[in-house]
């Protein structure tokens, strides 16, 4: 299978880089192909422009090598795995940002000029997975409604097949979790990863 | 009331930036005092630094944007977001804005069981003004995480008897203008009705 893995966390060397170098090892040992991004490391910038919204609903969108590249590895792959910490209940800005700028009109989806309805364009994609770490407890997420994973699996699943297969990975109570906790769950990313 | 208007969209000449004005009238109209904060305008970095993750609101090596806004959000009685709705949520700016401004010892604390405290108590509203491209029914589908962000995560932080409230155009693709209208209407009434 072909995967594209995105990562939002500022830090290189932390527990979510961790997360993100056994998955894609993972991926690779289970006989896939992957593409990745760690859009803190490559420097992405979190807002859409003012240009690029002024694109947006032309017929050229995209107007940077920078995000075609991404278009072109979303289009390519065949499983979408996003790798971020739950900051006030969704994702990190740069991640959210991540979706504005990339899954723009003619990559993610197209407007329908008849309808005026939204068509789905991410034909190509038959696994989303997400893979999240929590300061809060299950509990707490489950009462604020985990945007986050609403917005990736959710959100997403509308513009994939109806075939497509979710898969979430949560470790919660990050800050207080002990380090079986922590080597319990990359070994859970780990070998979910390499059977995807 | 102290009303502190977060205002976010890329351009200056959008139906978000009608609405901006419509709350604005309405605010003056019902002698409110707004302060707003326009997060394209004034160049906010919405990306979260690794520095700035466990940093206290009170720490002087925050970044003096960051800085003035916390003073600002420490003066509010009521917050109104103003922002078109993207993927279900917020724009990354002002999601942005909310994991580099509503930090600890500004927006919550932490107790000894790392159980969190409110802190914007001072707070006594909490509005949401948005526009959707999408219907309601798909909004529902696709799990609404930005009205449950602000309706739950981010209202548990104000006073305990504030009141949270979401004025929403769904829909706006193929809205027509009598439907905005209606909408502009609604928002300078609720504004003038705080």
């Amino acid at each position: 299978m072909r995967a594209l893995v995105i990562h939002a966390h500022p830090l290189s060397d932390g527990f979510s880089a961790a997360l993100f170098s056994t998955a894609v090892d993972a991926l690779l040992a289970g006989g896939h192909e992957v593409r990745s991004h760690q859009l803190y490391q490559e420097g992405f910038a979190a807002a859409m422009s003012p240009a690029e919204h002024h694109a947006y609903h032309t017929d050229t969108p995209i107007i940077s090598d920078e995000i075609q590249q991404h278009a072109d590895d979303l289009l390519w792959a065949q499983a979408l795995v996003f790798i971020y910490p739950t900051w006030w209940a969704g994702l990190p800005a740069i991640l959210k940002g991540w979706l504005e700028r990339v899954m723009v009109p003619g990559v993610a989806f197209a407007f329908d000029e008849k309808s005026g309805k939204v068509k789905a364009n991410l034909g190509n994609i038959t696994h989303l997975v997400g893979i999240s770490t929590y300061g809060s407890a299950r509990w707490s997420n489950w009462i604020t409604g985990d945007g986050g994973r609403r917005t990736t699996l959710r959100a997403l699943r509308m513009l994939c097949p109806l075939r497509t297969r979710t898969r979430w990975f949560g470790l919660y109570r990050m800050d207080s979790c002990t380090p079986s906790d922590r080597t319990a769950f990359l070994a859970k990313v780990e070998s979910g990863m390499r059977t995807l | 009331m102290n009303v502190l208007v977060v205002y976010t969209h890329p351009s200056p000449t959008s139906f978000t930036d009608a609405v901006l004005q419509r709350v604005l009238a309405g605010l003056a109209a019902g002698g409110h005092k707004a302060d707003v904060i326009d997060l394209y305008s004034c160049g906010f970095e919405p990306a979260l630094p690794a520095e700035d993750r466990f940093r206290s609101g009170d720490d002087a090596a925050c970044d003096p944007v960051v800085r003035d806004h916390i003073a600002r959000l420490r003066i509010a009685e009521a917050i109104v977001f103003v922002y078109p709705t993207w993927w279900s949520g917020p724009p990354a700016m002002l999601k942005g804005w909310i994991d580099r401004v509503w930090v600890a010892d500004v927006a919550y604390t932490m107790n000894s069981k790392g159980h969190l405290r409110p802190k914007l108590g001072h707070i006594r509203r909490l509005i949401v003004v948005t526009s959707h491209g999408s219907a309601k029914h798909v909004n529902m589908i696709e799990g609404e995480s930005g009205k449950l962000l602000f309706g739950r995560a981010l209202r548990r932080l104000i006073r305990w008897n504030g009141r949270s409230r979401w004025i929403a155009l769904y829909n706006i693709d193929r809205s027509t203008p009598a439907q905005r209208q209606t909408h502009l209407t609604r928002v300078e009434a609720a504004m003038a009705n705080l």
